[in-house]
């Protein structure tokens, strides 16, 4: 089981310089158990920040951060302890597709697992199953990365961090900048890896997707963490949204028209269209 | 990664800032010869430096500027002082010795590299001063300024300044990416601190081909950029900021003209203060 804790984290970039300044305050949550969790806030609100604290490549300047059996507190930490930190949690960044760097598309996700000190057929193994996975078919595995769209580059980034098969997959803005075919895929992956047993934690600006697949939402706000949120209470609360300038998903604005009507739905089990059809019928006793 | 300390340009309204990049870039070239002037002797030699020191000092006050950031451009030179100390002592053989563990250490080979440390930090120290005062694009500018005259035999002096001010551009962009691969590739289990060496060639490769690649990818995308705005290498150019000469700058050019020349003829006339009484 997958536990991610955040005791008193406060963050500060350029510490010694004359303008340091604070990113993180006062962050405390945890995490635990199976989790498919997002992420929200403004830009500039210590999301990136947050998440690079998880795997050490930030270090809190004051208080801790627990994952699994790991602290990571302000003090250094052995290389071996961070490496195996980083086996179990893998954070794959923005614009990832800028990361590969190999001759071939399977020698590039084979990387990751080796430098985790995997034998070359081991790695290799890997990184056939993390490419079918992502949905990159096997013509394109003697590729070069440089070949591909920009879309599929993204996949086989994303793949090179699913070979080193992490306990949880930590992504960074995964479907910015992708068309909306795919930006669903690569959702429908996160899905499926989560079924799968992974521990999913995302930051993203798309609400739709935190509706449709989150369980938990955590909301940044200037550094500060607001709570942790059901997405299907977090986007009825418009006085909160409001302050931190978080727009719902227009689905929201139909069902507030529904219940205005008089339909008593069911907020929770309401995700996306297909859901919201079905909970109306419902109402209407088809 | 994050800062770049060495003659990062500071943000202050004063005096050395105010003063015209072209005078300033000038000033500096100028500084620098009387670095490498060779007076008759030793002691005039020092006395120079002295003054330099103390000009730079002043400099640094004036800006604004942190002393200690002079030092820490200076820490990473101590290595290679050390080594050329130590080449100097075997190499050079003439002057007067004295004798350290009965193994012959010449006075001239301290000297030589007390030559080349003092040179190396005055040159180091008038640069810093001169990036930290001048906006990269003024110095551009002023560089544009100075290279127009070979506009005449047909150098592209316009399309060598744009060059200089992107590449200058790029640099903070550059030093994100490396911040962004870095962290990108660690999470893959790269180390960049430790490991053998294999390891480390490796760490490298997967740290400089991305961040070539996207430095490709950038500038096609600015050169797509410019084009669409209606950039002409060969067009005239106009300029947006005009670079006045003031009384300021007048009498700080004088001021140096007068060190310079002073300092040209002591060292061309051969005229020693302490009539080769000293060292």
């Amino acid at each position: 089981m997958s536990r991610i804790n955040f005791d008193h984290v406060y963050y500060t970039y350029d510490v010694s310089s004359p303008l340091p300044s604070v990113a993180l305050e006062d962050i405390s949550f945890t995490l635990e158990g199976h989790f498919f969790s997002a992420i929200i806030g403004h830009t500039g609100s210590g999301k990136s920040t947050l998440v690079q604290q998880i795997n050490a490549l930030l270090r809190p300047t004051k208080g801790r951060v627990i994952v699994g059996e790991f602290e990571i507190n302000e003090g250094k930490k052995k290389i071996k302890e961070i490496k195996s930190l980083r086996k179990n949690v893998g954070v794959v960044f923005q614009f990832s597709e800028y990361q590969l760097f190999e001759e071939t598309v399977l020698k590039d996700v084979s990387f990751g697992p080796k430098n985790f000190s995997d034998s070359d057929e081991d790695a290799t193994l890997k990184a056939k199953n993390a490419l079918k996975k992502v949905g990159i078919k096997e013509e394109y595995f003697t590729k070069s990365p440089f070949e591909l769209s920009g879309g599929e580059k993204r996949r086989v980034a994303i793949a090179g961090m699913i070979a080193m098969n992490p306990e949880i997959l930590v992504l960074d803005e995964p479907t910015a900048g992708l068309d909306p075919k795919g930006a669903q895929e690569i959702l429908d992956l996160f899905k499926e890896l989560y079924d799968q047993g992974t521990s999913i934690l995302i930051i993203t600006h798309d609400m739709n997707l935190v509706l449709k697949y989150c369980n938990q939402v955590l909301l940044m706000h200037q550094g500060k963490l607001k709570g942790i949120y059901a997405p299907s209470e977090l986007f009825y609360q418009e006085e909160l949204l409001l302050e931190t300038g978080i727009d719902a998903p227009e689905i929201i604005e139909i069902v507030k028209l529904c219940e205005e009507n008089g339909l008593s739905l069911n907020r929770k089990e309401i995700k996306d269209i297909t859901s919201l059809v079905r909970e109306i019928k419902r109402c209407k006793g088809k | 990664m994050k800062e770049l300390p060495i003659g990062r340009y500071t943000n202050y309204d004063t005096f050395l800032h105010r003063l015209d990049a072209r005078f300033k870039l000038l000033a500096m070239i100028l500084f620098m010869v009387i670095v490498f002037l060779h007076f008759p002797s030793r002691a005039m030699d020092f006395t120079f430096y002295g003054i330099l020191f103390l000009f730079i000092f002043i400099f640094l006050k004036i800006a604004k500027l942190r002393f200690r950031q002079l030092l820490r451009a200076i820490k990473p030179m101590w290595f290679m002082m050390v080594f050329l100390l130590i080449i100097n002592i075997l190499v050079v053989h003439t002057g007067d010795a004295f004798y350290l563990f009965s193994f012959p250490i010449y006075y001239d080979a301290l000297f030589n590299t007390a030559y080349i440390f003092v040179r190396l930090v005055l040159m180091l120290a008038f640069s810093l001063i001169l990036t930290a005062t001048t906006k990269p694009m003024d110095l551009t500018y002023a560089l544009e300024w100075y290279l127009h005259p070979l506009t005449w035999i047909k150098v592209p002096v316009h399309i060598i300044a744009m060059v200089i001010s992107l590449a200058l551009r790029f640099i903070p962009t550059l030093m994100e990416d490396t911040d962004r691969f870095m962290k990108a590739q660690a999470s893959r289990g790269v180390d960049f601190e430790n490991g053998k060496l294999k390891e480390k060639v490796k760490a490298i490769i997967s740290l400089i081909i991305p961040l070539c690649t996207s430095a490709i990818q950038r500038s096609s995308d600015l050169a797509d950029a410019m084009e669409v705005r209606g950039y002409d290498p060969n067009g005239k150019r106009t300029r947006y900021r005009i670079m006045k000469f003031t009384h300021r700058d007048l009498f700080s050019f004088l001021f140096i003209a007068l060190l310079f020349s002073g300092a040209l003829t002591l060292s061309i006339l051969g005229i020693d203060f302490y009539m080769g009484i000293l060292l």
